[in-house]
């Protein structure tokens, strides 16, 4: 298997502007966005996730996860509503295997118009969620979505016939 | 939308396959940038489906990137879920104008490309045809995801539009193949081989297609795993055609929709 970098000037272009305005959760070449369907306010809408982590040398782990939705508010606009969470989990240097988990929740919410341009600004709601001793089993931190880039170069196969 | 031949070949639009024969390199895509989609930034070329936005960003679906087939890295086209997915898993595909009557064999590149051991165990089928102006399809291979080997998948054939038939040949995941249909008067015989090499081991052997003048060339992704469990891509280059003696008013033909296109 070869991994390693590659398809730099496709992700500076398709990605740039977004590390930029979007600071929670870098997008590159190793982040995939995962779009699925969800029923919000009983409407059929596209809900966007994103989930990157990092384990830092002292064993914290760092989880972050970023979703967006967009739903119809029933008068012709919509509303946009962009959740950030930020899970942090740090070791108990006292108890080997239990951390300290600090969840912090941002949701963002923009109310669109018809053409999803903001009609006001953008309101936030933040709770943060404390838990001194989690065990290391019980962490639940939301799965990555984050890869290692393919190789441009490929494999050279061994084509036989398959009769 | 234009009906243009995209050529670049490498040293000239037509060159000789045989005494009576010559053959065209109709996408290479050397012309576009790394980075450009296929909906409505690959000239000649079309996509079904829309690619998702999210956070004020578009995340695509179909792209040109950078692929080394065996002679150095250079642009080809990636359709998949590298990056993106359908909300609704549904497929989508990406086609691309021919325009070339009387074909004798239409050739290309192919890869799949999946990490096995990513997050994203999902895998999906794909599939190209070849069909005539009118859409109507003329030859399919499909790949689909191999049970019980997670870096094979399975090729199956068909003709005509009728529904493909299993053959006993796969390909592997992260590895560079020629393929090629031959349009015979009595048979449509379809080979592969390792990129860079000749596609001289055949796969199998379907009835004679309808018609052997070929309008366009589509690429499919058809999702299989369950929505956004998948990253897996399906790679393609090199698409040429050999027809027989091209008549004059053909190579003048051809040979301007070369030059336009090296304008760009």
């Amino acid at each position: 298997m070869k991994l390693k970098s590659l398809l730099l000037p496709f992700f500076i272009f398709v990605f740039g502007s977004l590390a930029s305005a979007e600071s929670f959760i870098t997008f590159g070449p190793n982040v995939k966005v995962v779009f699925t369907q969800a029923v919000e306010s009983g409407y059929t809408v596209t809900k966007a996730t994103a989930t990157v982590s990092v384990v830092a040398p002292d064993g914290t782990i760092t989880a972050r996860r970023q979703s967006e939705v967009i739903v119809p508010d029933g008068s012709g606009g919509f509303t946009k509503s962009v959740t950030q969470e930020e899970t942090v989990a740090s070791p108990d240097p006292m108890n080997p295997g239990v951390f300290s988990v600090t969840t912090s929740t941002e949701v963002l919410t923009t109310p669109l118009d018809g053409t999803q341009t903001p009609t006001a600004t953008t309101t936030t709601s933040t709770t943060v969620v404390t838990d001194p001793a989690v065990n290391e089993a019980d962490l639940d931190l939301p799965p990555t979505t984050t890869f290692d880039p393919l190789d441009e170069d490929l494999d050279e196969p061994v084509v036989i016939s398959p009769a | 939308m234009r009906t243009q031949l995209r050529s670049t070949i490498i040293s000239g639009l037509v060159f000789s396959v045989g005494a009576s024969a010559y053959g065209a390199v109709l996408y290479d895509f050397s012309s576009e940038s790394s980075g450009d989609l296929f909906a409505g930034g690959v000239t000649g070329w079309t996509q079904d489906s829309i690619n998702p936005s999210a956070f004020g960003q578009t995340f695509p679906l179909a792209y040109i990137s950078t692929t080394n087939f065996g002679s150095g890295g250079t642009n080809a086209g990636h359709l998949g879920t590298q990056f993106s997915n359908t909300p609704d898993n549904s497929s989508t595909t990406v086609t691309g104008s021919l325009a070339v009557p009387n074909a004798q064999s239409i050739t290309l590149n192919l890869a799949i490309l999946d990490n096995n051991v990513d997050t994203f165990v999902g895998r999906d089928a794909f599939s190209v045809t070849v069909s005539t102006v009118g859409s109507s399809k003329l030859a399919q291979i499909d790949f689909t995801p191999t049970v019980g080997d997670e870096t094979l998948w399975d090729i199956s054939l068909g003709v005509n539009g009728a529904a493909v038939s299993g053959t006993l040949a796969t390909v592997r995941s992260l590895s560079g193949y020629i393929f090629q249909i031959d349009f015979g008067p009595g048979a449509t015989n379809f080979s592969y081989g390792a990129q860079g090499g000749l596609a001289d081991v055949a796969i199998g052997s379907r009835p004679a297609v309808s018609s052997f003048d070929l309008g366009e060339i589509a690429m499919t992704h058809t999702p299989v795993a369950p929505v956004g469990t998948s990253a897996n891509t399906l790679v393609f280059d090199n698409i040429g055609v050999v027809i027989p003696e091209p008549s004059s008013s053909l190579l003048i033909f051809l040979g301007l929709g070369v030059l336009g296109r090296r304008r760009r």
